[in-house]
């Protein structure tokens, strides 16, 4: 056998002398390891279920907006001198005109009050 | 030069009167409403002063102030005035007696405030102008009554366009054999239905003469709206009861 010297500085970190450079080496194989734990399956399978529920709403969200070249919905506004009572859809069109200046007429109102006057103005106090 | 002239009297457009809005008149008051309201606040600023510092300066601002707040306010009674008397243009076709008597009362009203001002512009000293103030509160009782009245006329004369179109309206029904032969007993009551109305705008419209007691103003907008409602309920009811007797001829 031969002899084998040792070099005491140096660290012995290859006792046994084998040769690290070697290219033989294979790495290890990586393994999934299917986790066993039932709590683990279920909060697994939930946050699946919950990923496609998000998806889907996105996917409907998305499909639910309005197309842009669909024309707004027309809004009518009617002003209400404009509205006719009850009464006045079930008069024969040629008097309809008709009522329909008197119903005008007996809702029209004045807003014009007096004005509003400080009658002391130039009035010396106390005399 | 004559078939000239009289080839220019054929041919020619008439003008055509100009439709008066009394909307802008209206406005123009809002417009010196505001600049009174301003002239007021500076007036009550220099009498704080006045009373505060009592020099000289501040006197002669406080008389200025006081001179500009009243100028500022016949202005804005004046506008006032000319807005009820174009308001009154409206209806007044068959109240045209009462509804003009009022319109030339305004016109006189408008005339006086531009006199007004022409003399407070001329004042120049307190005692002059409480003189004059206390001259323009005394005339200002029957200023307010024609106001007042005039309102109150607006509210007559729309009442009784309504009641002369409901009229017309029961006069074409009444030709109307099948209507007429129905509702008989109804169009019968009428014109006991017209004299509640027209009691009811007479009522109103005597508020107006009574004599102001105390030279003080006593409003009597209130009662007269109590009596044009009266009117206005009566006036609503002839209309709903027309509606149905007119509702059935497209029935039958």
């Amino acid at each position: 056998m031969p002899e084998t010297i040792q070099d005491l500085d140096q660290p012995n970190t290859n006792p046994l002398a084998v040769d690290l450079d070697s290219t033989d080496i294979t790495p290890a194989k990586k393994t999934f390891n299917f986790p066993k734990d039932p709590k683990v399956i279920v909060l697994i399978v939930m946050g699946i279920i919950i990923l496609i529920l998000l998806v889907l709403s996105l996917i409907i969200g998305i499909s639910r907006q309005p197309h842009p070249n669909t024309t707004p919905p027309v809004s009518i506004t009617i002003s209400p001198t404009l509205i006719p009572s009850p009464e006045t859809i079930n008069v024969p069109t040629v008097y309809q005109q008709q009522f329909k200046i008197l119903d005008s007429a007996i809702q029209e109102k004045i807003n014009f009050p007096l004005p509003q006057i400080d009658p002391s103005v130039g009035i010396i106090p106390n005399q | 030069m004559l078939l000239v002239f009289l080839f220019s009297l054929i041919f020619t457009q008439p003008i055509l009167a100009q439709t008066i809005d009394f909307t802008q008149y209206r406005n123009d008051y809002f417009f010196q409403r505001d600049l009174y309201t301003q002239d007021y606040i500076t007036f009550a600023s220099k009498v704080s002063q006045n009373t505060q510092y009592g020099t000289l300066v501040t006197q002669k601002e406080k008389t200025d102030a006081t001179k500009k707040v009243l100028i500022s306010r016949n202005k804005m009674l004046k506008t006032y005035a000319m807005a009820l008397r174009i308001l009154l243009d409206k209806y007044k076709n068959y109240n045209s007696l009462d509804t003009q008597k009022l319109q030339i009362d305004l016109s006189k009203w408008e005339n006086w405030f531009d006199e007004q001002n022409t003399i407070v512009d001329a004042l120049n000293n307190d005692t002059d102008i409480d003189k004059w103030t206390q001259k323009f509160n005394d005339q200002y009782v029957p200023i307010q009554v024609t106001f007042t009245s005039a309102i109150i006329q607006q509210d007559i004369n729309l009442k009784t366009t309504i009641l002369e179109n409901i009229k017309n309206l029961v006069t074409q029904l009444q030709a109307t054999p099948d209507v007429y032969g129905l509702n008989q007993q109804w169009f019968n009551s009428l014109s006991i239905k017209y004299d509640l109305v027209n009691n009811n705008l007479k009522t109103a419209q005597s508020f107006g003469l009574k004599p102001q007691i105390n030279n003080k103003f006593n409003d009597f907008y209130p009662d007269a709206q109590v009596e044009i409602g009266k009117a206005n309920s009566y006036l609503t009811n002839i209309i709903n009861d027309l509606k149905l007797i007119v509702s059935k001829i497209s029935q039958n």
